[in-house]
């Protein structure tokens, strides 16, 4: 196996367009593993503004924190908390992985490790949606 | 290193850290006595100066990995050396913003 394989992709161009990142074209384990993470990061980013913006409500008082918590009882707001796990424990555990790989450790199995980070963040999540539903 | 490589050793040292603050953040909110379920829970929990100092630490790593990594997303799209200058200013600017906006959120909702 050659180790450029494992690499953060360059940008095909210079000026890489964003619907280019998201292309399934031309994508090993590693590519998607990478896709995945990338999203991820951009989702808990996402989540931190709105997780900042909640919290403001903190700020006002216990009863207008109470009021925003129970608005967020919403089963969508439940169903999104448990994507927002599936987010933070991929992007963790495959970070990790990447961080290994920087270091030159285990580049070997790096597509197994990358199915044992899906499993896992599989297996996790679905313990938080049985225990959050 | 060259400061490409620099950056993604920082990004990747403060997710590192990020496991260990991330997930007391996310033990504690859903385990400890019970989850922080009301504003009263989160007065509590954040009396404790350890817990403090650690969600203090908390705020500041994410938002350098955020930034961080925001910025990473920026540069892959290929942008010139006076604009990349720029977007850090902005970012370093954002940064300080969300944490001392942070900051004074810990400080209203203890006093
Ligand atoms: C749970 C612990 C975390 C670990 C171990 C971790 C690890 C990493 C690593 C190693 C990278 C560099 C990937 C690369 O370009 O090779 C990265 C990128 C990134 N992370 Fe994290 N991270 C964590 C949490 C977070 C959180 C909480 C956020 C958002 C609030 C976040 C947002 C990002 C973003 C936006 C990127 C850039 C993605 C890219 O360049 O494609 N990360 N993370
Ligand atoms: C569903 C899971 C989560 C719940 C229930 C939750 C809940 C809370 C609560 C109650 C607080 C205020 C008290 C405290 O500081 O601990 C807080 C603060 C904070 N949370 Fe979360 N959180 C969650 C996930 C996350 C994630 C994934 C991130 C990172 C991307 C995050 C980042 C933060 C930060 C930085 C603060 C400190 C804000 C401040 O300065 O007041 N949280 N969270």
């Amino acid at each position: 196996m050659n180790i450029e394989e494992y690499k953060r992709p360059e940008p095909r161009q210079p000026e890489a367009r964003l619907s280019e990142w998201f292309s399934p074209a031309k994508r090993g384990v590693g590519g998607w593993a990478f896709l995945l993470h990338r999203f991820t990061g951009i989702v808990l980013v996402l989540y931190l503004a709105l997780h900042f913006y909640v919290l403001s409500y903190l700020a006002r008082g216990p009863e207008a924190y109470q009021a925003a918590l129970n608005f967020l009882e919403n089963p969508i707001f439940v169903a999104l908390e448990v994507a927002l796990i599936a987010a933070v424990i991929y992007h963790g555990l495959n970070g990790l992985r990447l961080i290994l790989m920087a270091y030159n450790i285990g580049v070997k199995h790096q597509k197994a490790m990358f199915w044992v980070v899906f499993v896992l963040s599989a297996l996790t999540t679905l313990v938080a949606a049985v225990y959050m539903l | 290193m060259t400061g490409g490589k620099k950056t993604w050793w920082w990004q990747a040292l403060s997710g590192l850290v990020l496991v260990f603050l991330l997930g007391l953040h996310l033990f504690a909110n859903h385990f400890m006595a019970g989850g922080l379920l009301t504003y009263d829970d989160v007065v509590t929990y954040l009396s404790n100066p350890w817990i403090l100092t650690l969600e203090v630490l908390f705020l500041a790593t994410v938002i350098y990995h955020a930034l961080l990594g925001v910025r990473a997303l920026m540069l892959d799209r290929g942008i010139s050396g006076q604009q990349e200058r720029k977007l850090t200013r902005v970012l370093v600017v954002v940064g300080v913003v969300l944490f001392l906006y942070g900051i004074w959120l810990f400080w209203v909702i203890l006093t």
